[in-house]
């Protein structure tokens, strides 16, 4: 059993995944609970809206997480029987990870902030907590999409 | 379905205006308005008192000794109007105790402060009334600390005085001084230099440890009043309904005075919304007040725009709170509920796509229904999310997904064929939004705009089940010809409307690059697969940690723990998801093809509850006997 450098390019891939968009949500879910507990001062029984929104940004970590379990599941990683991949195969699983990667740790923050902002509404107008849900979700739209293609393209990269 | 409104207006005496308003208020479907303008009762005294109420409400409910699991609260409409002057006297009684209780606190924290005070002293067995000075003497009580104390007892021993030294406590040392009178200022100005605190006690016939004696025997007193109270407090929150009660009824009386009603010297006159189907009721509510009225009933004015009031069967109505939530329908326009609830049923239970979940969904929610009895907003929430517990539990099955374990998939096995399952959620999404086009075209359809019907809905429902039939091999070629025939359609009469020739050309070929805007709409329903293999990979990853701590018995404990932990924390993201993606797809993908909006909700007269679960009315039946 040998780990070439296509083995170590793919797992870098599904770690980069993990990492970038795992700091995305932290980041995002940072800007979102800052904002929370200005809010919370003020008007603890908001909590429960509150927190739902907040959590919003933190989807963006789950895709990069799954990203690299499903990459790993391809490579039998998680059995602990790695095959002999050749560096092109490596270079491509790599690049697969990069959507998520990259479009998971900007958005996230971004929503990350537009939750912010959701939470501030929601302080003034309770009643419209599920519209800042609903708009804040939005910008996931994209996240989900990179998701989509770093997902279908890991399933479709030939391995022999 | 909206069911229609109609205006109406009444005229009656004065003095029959409460017993109007309150039997409208029992009636429940007549929403009142005002266009002039009407100068609002004060009701600032109400509202403050509901608040006093509500924190008495709070306070007994904090010394309920049997917390009920079904505490179900319903009452008689005959005696929920009826007027309990004992339940107003129990609201001053508490509000006696909590104000006697708050008095008592006071003074046994004052009590406790003394005796800190006086306690430095214990043992001066003089009392404290003869201390005044005498002809040689002068006396003098303070505190000092013991270690200075010490220092100075030689010097002091050089002055002309005597002294004692009393307890010592945490305040400092006590200390009792009886000075010759004419070295009196020496020794004082030498004692407080070495930190000598003064201290003046009541004079009065009595002496310190007495004094103490006293203020314990009344902290004792006070704190077994404090004890009786308490437990007059736990006695009455057996009668906690009563204040409930109670808050209810003012609180509904607010409503009838926050009415908006206009009044001349002799008579008032009421306008409002009445639903349509209610109109009998409506006459009924009035003579049950009234014998001595003029009701004018007539449809909407072209200027006027009523209120919307949607009724549906048990299953659509919760899901008006999702529609309701982006915009509140039209009167005129057809009620979406009937349809959007389907496909909101339909999509959350994929997206969910787990049986085991289902099935927990079911406990948890309808569980959550019976014991906390939300109302409202938060009823209907509930009750989408229970319904939404059986598809969830179908689509699981058709996954083959039981708690992130996989068996026997019947439809698509999601993590290993995530393309088949792309495919299947887009053709989801096709048929979601042909179902809208379809909704459009009936709707124009009934206003008798065929051309529009044909022209700008059928075309492309026509154009996507065409593209969509291209990638079926056997089917390609009659799609094609299908999404061309529909393609046609849109080129040739896009432009139908627009007045210059130019317009008329081109306009068609312009509203052909919509087709982005349908393919961005359909791919939007990737999300599905997207949020399925989320939840499936994270609940497949939980129950692997599981197993590999599984092997002792300790291991065996933490790996129980890990699926319970694991799988409530997928299963509250997934339902956050779910919720707010499905009803994305609602707002923007599908009430963006035919839904306008626009209304504003019926907000009839009716009691305020808070507390009380529901009113039952008899008197309809004695009536009739």
């Amino acid at each position: 059993m040998s780990v070439t450098l296509g083995v170590i390019l793919a797992v870098i891939g599904a770690l980069v995944a993990a990492i970038l968009a795992g700091l995305g949500s932290v980041f995002g879910v940072l800007i979102a609970g800052k904002a929370g507990t200005g809010v919370l001062s003020e008007k603890p029984q908001l909590f429960g809206r509150v927190l739902v929104l907040q959590a919003l940004p933190g989807t963006q970590g789950i895709y990069g997480f799954l990203t690299a379990v499903i990459l790993l599941g391809r490579l039998g990683l998680t059995g602990g029987n790695v095959p002999p991949l050749s560096d092109e195969v490596g270079w491509a699983f790599l690049g697969a990870c990069l959507p998520i990667a990259i479009v998971g740790l900007i958005s996230a923050i971004f929503q990350g902030r537009l939750a912010a902002s959701a939470i501030l509404m929601t302080a003034k107008q309770p009643g419209s907590a599920v519209r800042g849900m609903i708009m804040t979700a939005l910008v996931e739209t994209y996240s989900i999409l990179a998701l989509l293609i770093s997902i279908l393209f890991i399933n479709g990269i030939p391995i022999q | 379905m909206i069911i229609p409104m109609k205006k109406a207006q009444i005229v009656i005496l004065k003095e029959d205006e409460k017993k109007l308003l309150t039997s409208l208020q029992k009636f429940g479907n007549f929403m009142l308005v005002s266009d002039e303008e009407i100068k609002e009762n004060d009701v600032s005294g109400e509202e403050a008192y509901l608040n006093r109420l509500e924190g008495i409400i709070n306070l007994v409910e904090s010394y309920k000794t049997k917390k009920k699991l079904f505490d179900h609260l319903d009452l008689d409409y005959s005696e929920f109007i009826k007027n309990d002057p004992s339940r107003v006297e129990l609201v001053e009684r508490i509000e006696e105790i909590s104000k006697r209780m708050d008095v008592l606190k006071q003074d046994s924290e004052s009590c406790l402060e003394q005796i800190k005070t006086l306690t430095p002293f214990e043992g001066l067995d003089i009392p404290l009334n003869k201390l005044n000075p005498t002809k040689y003497v002068r006396f003098v009580i303070g505190l000092i600390d013991l270690n200075k104390l010490q220092q100075i007892s030689d010097n002091l021993n050089e002055f002309h005085l005597d002294y004692k030294v009393l307890k010592n406590t945490q305040e400092g040392n006590g200390l009792f001084l009886a000075i010759y009178y004419d070295e009196f200022k020496e020794v004082m100005s030498f004692i407080r230099n070495a930190g000598f605190n003064e201290v003046s006690l009541p004079k009065v016939d009595k002496t310190v440890d007495e004094l103490v004696n006293d203020l314990y025997n009344k902290v004792t007193n006070i704190n077994q009043e404090y004890i009786n109270l308490e437990n007059e407090l736990k006695e009455i929150s057996s009668d906690i309904n009563e204040l409930k009660i109670l808050n209810d009824q003012i609180s509904s009386k607010l409503e009838i005075k926050k009415a908006p009603t206009f009044k001349t010297q002799a008579t008032v006159y009421l306008k409002g919304w009445v639903r349509s189907d209610k109109l009998n009721e409506f006459e009924h509510a009035i003579k049950d007040a009234t014998n001595i009225y003029d009701l004018s009933i007539e449809d909407p004015g072209d200027d006027e725009l009523p209120p919307t009031f949607t009724k549906n069967n048990e299953f659509v109505e919760p899901f008006e709170a999702i529609t309701d939530m982006f915009d509140t329908p039209h009167p005129q326009e057809l009620d979406p509920n009937p349809i959007m609830s389907v496909w909101y049923w339909l999509i959350f239970g994929m997206m969910m796509g787990d049986a085991g979940y289902g099935v927990l969904m079911f406990i948890v929610f309808s569980l959550l229904i019976r014991l906390q009895k939300p109302k409202g907003g938060a009823l209907k929430l509930m009750k989408v999310l229970l319904y939404s517990s059986v598809s969830t539990f179908i689509w699981g099955i058709l996954f083959g997904s039981y708690f992130g374990f996989t068996f026997y998939p019947i439809l698509v096995e999601p993590i290993n064929e995530p393309i088949k399952l792309m495919v299947i959620s887009l053709i989801i999404g096709g048929a979601h939004i042909i179902s809208g086009l379809i909704f459009k075209m009936y709707a124009l359809l009934k206003n008798g705009k065929i051309l529009d019907a044909i022209f700008d809905q059928l075309s492309w429902i026509l154009v996507i089940i065409g593209i969509g039939m291209m990638f079926l091999p056997d089917f390609s070629s009659i799609g094609q010809i299908i999404a061309i025939i529909g393609a046609g359609l849109i080129a040739v009469f896009g432009g139908r409307k627009s007045k210059n020739i130019f317009g008329k050309l081109f306009g068609g070929i312009l509203g052909l690059y919509n087709i982005t805007g349908y393919m961005s709409d359909i791919l939007s329903y990737s999300r599905i697969l997207a949020l399925i293999l989320s939840s499936a990979v994270i609940g497949s990853v939980m129950n692997m940690l599981a197993g590999m701590v599984q092997g002792s018995p300790i291991g065996f404990f933490f790996s129980i723990l890990i699926y319970i932990v694991g799988h409530v924390f997928n299963l509250a993201m997934g339902l956050l998801s779910a919720y707010v993606h499905d009803s994305r797809l609602q707002y923007i993908e599908f009430f963006g093809k035919f839904y306008e909006g626009g209304g504003y909700e019926f907000k009839p007269l009716t009691l305020n509850l808070k507390y009380i679960n529901e009113i039952n009315d008899n008197s309809k039946l004695k009536g009739e006997n």
